[in-house]
């Protein structure tokens, strides 16, 4: 579905993404890991055309991404959540998703029916008591939870996560499971980045280790674990005790 | 629910198309049936309103404006050079003149590309004092600093200026009332909360941004092109006055900058203090120094304007019947 093919990203002297080829295959559900700087938000950065790589292609179904928009890409399938929350904080949660309708599919869609999806994902999510409320108000776990909803709300064949369950208390976190969960038992491919290594593990069907811009190891959730590299340069201990956790 | 009525609510449009209604057979029958003072302050009301929706609409999607004069300018010479060059009489000429301004704006929006917040401020200010110097330098065109009087013979008479203007002032909040019930406000509102997150919603913010501003620099240029028809004179000073671009903002901001009905209450208010103040302390000196005096404080005592104040003053009163509605149901 997404193929990204000898990806590199140079800021000045940086090398970000270093001669990157990755995969996400239909309805697949990939877990990227790797420690802080790795370059994994640069990556959802390039995919979703906020920048734009110094070399390589990225294609989603054989259709070339770089040097499209973000707005052209996310009418194109795909949808993602930023690490570092945005809610457009003067307008309620209901309107922030709301929002996410409109613009996002082929056809125009009305107020009714806008607010009717948006509601759905909210409640999705688990923000529908919330959706009064001014999205600058939500607590920092709510505001994950929006921009879930938001992306949800677009209807993406392709969901790109960052860190959306980093800063939930772990009630939240054992609900997004479930519903991240059914959204891809519902036929959405999902790429999530998450440092919480055991929800990785618990969730994703391949794990792709991203270490300097480059490919560590990339295989199944129980080989990742065990693999001597990961545990050296990322892990710091076997994971296997956490993976039961 | 929520605290800032950007949009009209579902429920308020039958009564909101009733004040329209209202409003509109009061913009026809004041001027008709009133003084030449009323011809006057209904061309000064209806001018004021307009210049609050349009700085509001822009403000909304998050571009403000310092250069409102340039709209109100190139849609008042507009309108006199149709009228002196060609012949055009006063209502057709109002078309070319929103055609320039609306383009003038869209051109600004390109030009401007992603400017935001002050820089873009600055753009809009030194575009008007530019186009203040153009036409000083163009006296061929405009008059230069001289200035030019339109044509008499097609002067229409004041009181259908009035009428004009205010008809005009009360379609335009009818149009930002209707446009506040469509997507195209919420991706607006979505590129003044967060452009760069926005766009990840499918939102292009150039074509919005060429879009509102074009809009609100059609109703700008509207409003100055009534109104050489009514004074007659203009020169560069008058055309792109700083006063015009001061006028725009202070209605939204004393009213309730981002809401439906603060830019008219605000337009409305500005005109009564400035009338009162005339009234009580003559025509200077310390008239301006009051009018300006009370701006400020109501600006710095009701930070979400007029209208927010009233929402707060009316809440518990709105939840009592509210809470007494479902009680009602309940029982
Ligand atoms: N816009 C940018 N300009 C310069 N350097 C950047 C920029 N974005 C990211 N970087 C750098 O690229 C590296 C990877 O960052 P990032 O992708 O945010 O890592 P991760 O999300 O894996 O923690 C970091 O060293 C970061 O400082
Ligand atoms: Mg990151």
């Amino acid at each position: 579905m997404l193929e990204v093919r000898r990806l590199t990203m140079r800021f000045g002297g940086l090398v970000a993404i270093d001669d990157l080829s990755l995969t996400v295959k239909a309805n697949q559900f990939l877990g990227v890991i790797g420690p802080n700087g790795a370059g994994k938000t640069t990556l959802l950065n390039l995919i979703t055309g906020y920048l734009t790589p110094s070399s390589g292609s990225i294609t989603l179904e054989g259709a070339a991404l770089v040097g499209r928009k973000p707005y052209h890409i996310c009418r194109m399938g795909i949808a993602r959540t930023f690490q570092v929350v945005q809610p457009l904080a003067e307008m309620t949660v209901l309107e922030n998703a709301m929002t996410s309708v409109f613009y996002s599919g082929p056809h125009r869609v009305s107020i009714t029916q806008a607010r009717d999806r948006a509601f759905e994902a909210l409640s999705l999510v688990g923000l529908a008591e919330q959706s009064g409320m001014l999205a600058g108000a939500l607590t920092l776990g709510n505001k994950k939870k929006l921009e879930l909803a938001r992306a949800l709300a677009t209807r993406p064949r392709l969901l790109l996560l960052d860190e959306v369950m980093a800063g939930s208390p772990q009630s939240d976190v054992i609900d997004l499971m479930h519903v991240l969960r059914a959204i891809h038992a519902s036929g959405t491919s999902i790429l999530m980045i998450e440092h919480l290594v055991p929800v990785i593990l618990a969730l994703a069907e391949h794990v792709f280790v991203l270490n300097f811009g480059q490919e560590l190891y990339q295989g199944r959730p129980e080989d990742v674990v065990t693999h001597p590299e990961v545990i050296e340069s990322y892990l710091g201990k076997p994971l296997t005790a956490l993976a039961d956790a | 629910m929520n605290a800032n009525r950007e949009s009209g609510s579902p429920t308020s449009l039958p009564i909101a198309l009733l004040c329209y209604g209202a409003a509109a057979v009061a913009a026809v029958a004041l001027p008709l049936a009133g003084s030449p003072l009323a011809v006057n302050l209904m061309l000064r009301a209806g001018s004021i309103v307009m210049l609050a929706i349009s700085w509001n609409l822009a403000a909304n999607a998050g571009l403000i404006s310092l250069g409102h004069s340039t709209f109100w300018g190139l849609g008042s010479y507009a309108a006199l050079l149709m009228g002196n060059r060609f012949g055009w009489p006063f209502l057709p000429s109002i078309l070319p003149a929103m055609a320039l301004g609306a383009a003038v704006a869209a051109l600004l929006a390109v030009i401007t590309g992603r400017l935001r917040g002050i820089y873009f401020a600055i753009a809009t200010l030194a575009l008007s004092e530019g186009l203040r110097v153009i036409a000083v330098m163009l006296p061929d065109l405009t008059g230069g600093g001289a200035g030019l009087f339109i044509d008499q013979t097609l002067r229409p008479e004041p009181r259908l200026t009035a009428i004009v203007t205010a008809l005009g002032a009360v379609c335009f909040a009818l149009l930002a009332h209707l446009l506040s019930r469509t997507p195209f406000h919420y991706a607006c509102r979505a590129m003044r909360n967060n452009e760069h997150a926005s766009q990840m919603l499918g939102i292009n913010p150039l074509r919005f941004r060429i879009t509102v501003l074009a809009l609100s620099g059609a109703i700008a240029a509207f409003a100055g092109g009534v109104n050489i028809w009514y004074g007659g004179f203009l020169d560069p000073d008058i055309g792109f006055d700083l006063h015009i671009t001061i006028l725009a903002q202070i209605g939204p901001i004393l009213g309730g900058i981002h809401t439906l009905a603060g830019p008219i209450i605000g337009g409305l208010a500005t005109l009564l203090i400035a009338e009162l103040t005339r009234m009580w302390f003559g025509e200077q000196g310390y008239s301006l120094l009051v009018y300006g005096a009370i701006l400020i404080v109501s600006i710095m005592y009701m930070p979400n304007g007029i209208y927010g104040t009233l929402r707060r003053l009316c809440a518990p009163w709105t939840k009592r019947r509210a809470a007494a509605k479902t009680a009602l149901v309940a029982s």
